[in-house]
């Protein structure tokens, strides 16, 4: 089945009310009773089942239909939430998740039947008990009330492939209703525009249900449309009614005498002013404050309004304007490179402005690229409930700078090597409850996310209060596996780092969850290809802290520019500590080994020279740059430095995917091509 | 959805069928245009409907009102009131056309029965 746009969309939305449902439910897990939380549960059903309806999803409508239902006792204080319920809940966002990618899969699965089953259960065990205790349905008081609704959709609301006939229908059946259309305001054939929406109604609906049932069943057109729902009896009955309605009822006077000597009535203003108890001018400043005050309470409106607009743009459209920013950025370094050859006073300035310009522009596109951390890392709540409660564990789990943003390709990429660490805390890290009693920690263990910002990076700590890492066994392991040589002595941080390689595991046994050992090299070379870097700290008995260090963005960068053999080459400006001459008769020392002391630190060097095998004759004076990678220090030889340089990164495409060491490449403003060096792989090759 | 257009005199005659929903509404709204610009009289001949939807009616209505203003004639018949009958056209019950139709020809009104 393909999709059309106007189902992509609900696709897209119904994935996100889908994300938010499982966090209500999570939530509610632990507060039961929140109201708040349980009509925000009721509502995602709702619209998710009304829109389902809508967009031809009618396998999720009937799957949602019963759970819907419940919730609605629920909110209604009729049923209590149960673990049960909640669980069969959540079992029905993975399923509702499947039918979103997989629309023809059908509501009568074996699972999606065993959660419709258990939500008709509970709700008919309810009934039957409401039935039993005379418990009055919260607001089905047997009272018969008659409401008068207007619904006047936006222009667009059928262009956004909502059909108001269904909404009527879905009043219809809530009671008697009688529903008039108006087409007073259809136009013109030359000024009509077909799929637009020129038609409004008026509803007189009389039910049982209470006015909250009726504004439900607009929940998902309420921002397209206006919608009032008046109950009739409250504005004519229930007030005391006018002498001149009176006398019109009985018959007395016509309509138009009332509407005559009505107008004979002079205003209370000019009645003030005649008797002379007030002055014009004070009568005016009131009527003036009047207006003021609508005024003021009209643009707080329609402040609130603005603020809380937003509008759905798809990704790739975003991707096409970062791309075109590049290319831009690109220009401009061009731009500035011929008005300075040219020493153009006038060309310089416009180059100045519009370098300016473009750095604005890049600025702003790439924070529209930046997303908040915090919806990936509730993703790992429910990882975590389910996890642990197939291993029988108590762990809670705790996010903190949920609001750092990071560039949405960072987010994108960083879920699957999450979930890795997250479950080896749970699996490896997190006690049982009685192991964690006797060790004289509490039973319920914690794992906590956080997020934070560091220069130009975000740093993302994994933490959790468990058993540690047992550097023993890992440096046991490793020797058995023959990784380090027998009588190897490895510092903490060097015994760390064999669990980051292949094949390592120290789990007596594979579970489901882990201990296949095929985990954290793979989290490495993810975070590595996010140009990122990951440390592990650990204290045997106490837990577990694994810091993941992110770069902001992964589309433009500031980079260092340096030559080696006439070839521009690009390293990463963030790792880069320092750039020192090296003298051509250093790398020629006595003893072979290539290191260099730079205020009184050893520091090892690596010359990119020879590493790339870039043939011809080596200046007599080079650079290194130094780095710093995980506090370590390492030297790169380069021929010369050129400065820093805004690099638009650029793949290489398929044909040079096999080339190591080099990420990338960058246009530079004469149009020549820089490489970007992958310094992180040749640290890593080198040891 | 089909749409077939046919001229008998001085009138167009067109005949519509299918799906008759807002997939289609712009084609008809141009074949509609294009016959009250042509034509002194445009009869709608609505034929066997699979599904229509609101852009049809305000369709209908829209045309009627044009006809008017140009003093032409806009009727819809054949089965007009099995189109109105419908469940999506909940509230298209009136009995009468607006003010400006004069030819007691409003597209949104159910044709009698005269048995």
């Amino acid at each position: 089945m393909t999709l059309d746009s106007n189902q992509q969309v609900f696709v897209n939305e119904a994935t996100e009310l889908l994300q938010e449902l499982e966090e209500s439910l999570l939530e509610l897990e632990n507060t039961p009773d929140s109201a708040e939380l349980i009509a925000r549960v009721f509502r995602a059903m709702h619209t998710i089942k009304g829109s389902g309806a809508m967009f031809g999803f009618d396998n999720i409508a009937a799957l949602v239909h019963s759970i819907e239902t419940a919730y609605d006792m629920v909110r209604s204080n009729v049923i209590c939430v149960t673990k049960p319920m909640l669980d069969y809940s959540l079992k029905a966002c993975d399923i509702i998740r499947e039918m979103l990618s997989d629309p023809e899969m059908r509501a009568d699965s074996p699972v999606a039947v065993e959660i419709s089953e258990f939500f008709t259960r509970a709700a008919n065990i309810q009934k039957q008990q409401v039935q039993t205790e005379k418990q009055p349905y919260k607001t089905a008081d047997g009272v018969l009330r008659t409401y008068r609704i207007t619904f006047r959709p936006s222009h667009n609301i059928m262009m956004n492939g909502t059909n108001p006939s269904l909404l009527l229908k879905e009043l219809a059946e809530m009671g008697s209703a009688t529903v008039v259309a108006h087409t007073a305001d259809v136009p013109e054939l030359n000024e009509i525009q077909p799929e637009g929406c020129y038609l409004s109604w008026d509803i007189i609906l009389t039910t049982d249900k209470p006015e909250n049932d009726i504004r439900d069943v607009f929940i998902f057109v309420e921002d397209d449309a206006e919608i009032t729902i008046q109950p009739v009896a409250e504005t004519f009955d229930d007030r005391e009614k006018k002498l001149g309605e009176i006398l019109l009822e009985r018959g007395c006077l016509t309509q138009e005498q009332l509407g005559e000597v009505l107008n004979e009535k002079k205003r209370l203003g000019e009645l003030m002013v005649e008797k002379g108890i007030v002055s014009e001018g004070a009568v005016e400043a009131a009527l003036m404050e009047q207006v003021h005050v609508k005024n003021v309470n009209e643009k707080k409106t329609l402040s609130a309004e603005v603020t809380a607009s937003s509008i759905r743009v798809p990704s790739e459209r975003l991707d096409s304007l970062v791309d075109l920013v590049g290319e831009l950025v690109t220009v401009q370094a061009r731009l500035s490179q011929v008005a300075s050859r040219k020493n153009d006073q006038d060309m310089l300035k416009v180059a100045e402005e519009v370098e300016r310009l473009v750095w604005e522009l890049r600025d702003n596109t790439m924070s529209i690229r930046m997303l908040e951390i915090g919806s990936t890392f509730n993703r790992f709540k429910r990882l975590v409930r389910d996890l642990s409660a197939e291993l029988g564990k108590e762990i809670e789990l705790v996010t903190f700078g949920g609001e750092t943003e990071i560039d949405k390709t960072v987010i994108e990429k960083l879920g699957d090597p999450l979930v890795h660490l997250i479950r080896n805390s749970i699996d490896h890290g997190i006690e049982k409850p009685e192991d964690r009693i006797a060790a004289g920690k509490p039973a319920k263990g914690h794992i906590s996310l956080q997020a934070s910002h560091s220069g130009d990076s975000v740093l993302i700590e994994i933490t959790d209060d468990g058993r540690g890492i047992n550097r023993k066994a890992v440096l046991e392991k490793a020797k058995a596996k023959g990784l380090v040589s027998e009588n190897a002595e490895l510092s903490d941080r060097d015994i760390y780092d064999l669990i980051f390689a292949s094949g390592f595991s120290t789990a007596a046994s594979v579970s489901s969850v882990s201990g296949r050992g095929v985990g954290m090299d793979v989290v490495r070379r993810n975070i590595e290809a996010l140009r990122g870097t990951i440390e592990i700290n650990s204290a045997e008995g106490t837990g577990t802290t694994i810091v993941l260090k992110l770069p902001l963005t992964l589309a433009i960068i500031d980079g260092l520019l340096v030559t080696i053999g006439g070839q521009f080459f690009i390293l990463p400006l963030s790792i880069v500590n320092e750039c020192i001459e090296f003298n051509r008769s250093e790398n020629r020392s006595g003893s072979g080994r290539r290191i260099i002391m730079v205020r009184n630190e050893l520091v090892p060097y690596v010359p990119l020279r020879g590493f790339f095998d870039i043939r011809g004759e080596e200046p007599e004076i080079q650079q290194i740059v130094i780095i710093s990678v995980d506090g370590r220090r390492v030297g790169f030889v380069v021929d010369s430095v050129v400065g820093d340089h805004q690099t638009v990164i650029k793949s290489l495409g398929k044909a040079f995917k096999d080339i190591d060491c080099i990420s990338g490449a960058s246009v530079l403003g004469d149009g020549s091509v820089a490489l970007i060096i992958d310094i992180m792989k040749i640290y890593n090759d080198i040891g | 959805m089909s749409i077939e257009t046919s001229v008998e005199e001085d009138k167009t005659v067109i005949e519509i069928s299918g799906d008759l929903t807002v997939g289609y509404v712009i084609e008809l709204h141009s074949v509609l245009r294009e016959a009250l610009q042509s034509s002194d009289s445009v009869e709608i001949k609505v034929g066997d409907v699979e599904r229509a939807d609101l852009t049809l009616l305000q369709l209908f209505c829209s045309a009627h009102r044009a006809a008017l203003s140009k003093d032409k004639r806009f009727d819809v018949t054949g089965k007009k009131n099995e189109l109105l009958c419908m469940d999506c056209f909940t509230g298209f019950t009136r009995v009468k056309g607006c003010v400006i139709d004069r030819y007691n020809n409003c597209a949104l009104v159910k044709e009698r029965s005269d048995v």
